[in-house]
């Protein structure tokens, strides 16, 4: 056959742009899959948000009842109002590591 | 015969290789012009038609690797919508109950820090603050149960929303 070297070239370029258009499409799941990941990364940092405004709002609550309590007690120098007061500060202080251990769970997923 | 008598015999060997050549017989010139022309023909039909024969089978390749190519792109385009529609729907759900749990524990809160507000304002008049300790002590007891059933249900939420994507090739030049 003449033309039997241009076939085998043919076929070796058809072989080669098949590869390629194989790692086109490894490139293109590879970027959907990293697409989805990012949806799902701004989904979780909603949803912390959320919780830590719903954290903290409840927190600046306490907080504020508590130094209110604790003024009064000085005032009226009572001393088992201001260690209630003290007790519920520590308390609230003591949720902060635990709630942010959550908060970076949700936020990573790990 | 006799062992004296030897049969001499002309040996040689035959070309297996040997293509089998066209024997021209020359006529006359005007035949083996005609000969010629029509041999020349028959070579160039021959060469047209292998050509074909290699163009139609390229072409063929050709469409074969446009169509894997759009084939695979919207197959690929059309899984990520799915799982991206699945993502949203879920989200949705999972935001609406996180909003309602959230605004639960907020009022729950909310109501029992009012409750030792009465009871101090009520106390400020008495001067009997017992009852305003009592109260922050459940007031307390309450925020922190509040508190742990939301940590609990982060946790929850964070270990049901895994999401677990199908392992792909990588792409050549993928550094590691």
């Amino acid at each position: 056959m003449k033309f039997e070297m241009i076939l085998k070239d043919t076929v070796s370029c058809g072989e080669s742009t098949m590869s390629c258009v194989d790692n086109i499409l490894a490139c293109e799941a590879y970027c959907a899959q990293t697409a989805i990941y990012r949806e799902y990364l701004r989904q979780n940092q909603e949803k912390a948000e959320l919780y830590k405004q719903t954290f903290r709002s409840i927190n600046d609550k306490i907080y504020s009842q508590a130094m209110n309590l604790l003024d009064t007690a000085i005032d009226i120098a009572n001393v088992e109002l201001a260690e209630s007061a003290m007790a519920t500060i520590n308390a609230m202080h003591s949720a902060y590591p635990k709630f942010y251990k959550a908060y970076y769970k949700q936020l990573f997923g790990r | 015969m006799s062992e004296n008598e030897i049969i001499d015999v002309e040996y040689s060997e035959t070309d297996n290789n040997s293509e089998s050549k066209d024997i021209v017989v020359n006529a006359d010139p005007m035949s083996a012009a005609v000969n010629g022309f029509f041999g020349a023909v028959n070579h160039i039909t021959d060469a047209v038609k292998e050509y074909n024969i290699c163009h139609e089978q390229e072409e063929t390749k050709r469409a074969e690797i446009r169509a894997k190519l759009k084939l695979g792109m919207a197959e690929i385009h059309a899984k990520k919508e799915i799982v991206l529609k699945q993502l949203e729907n879920k989200h949705e759900i999972d935001m609406l109950q996180a909003k309602t749990y959230c605004e639960l524990t907020t009022k729950a809160v909310d109501s029992a820090i009012d409750a030792v507000n009465a009871a101090v304002e009520n106390a400020k008049h008495t001067n009997d603050f017992k009852q305003v300790i009592e109260l922050l002590q459940m007031s307390n007891d309450l925020t922190n149960t509040r508190c742990q059933f939301l940590l609990e249900y982060m946790d929850r939420t964070s270990q049901n929303s895994e999401l677990i994507l199908p392992e792909s090739k990588k792409p050549s030049g993928y550094l590691t």
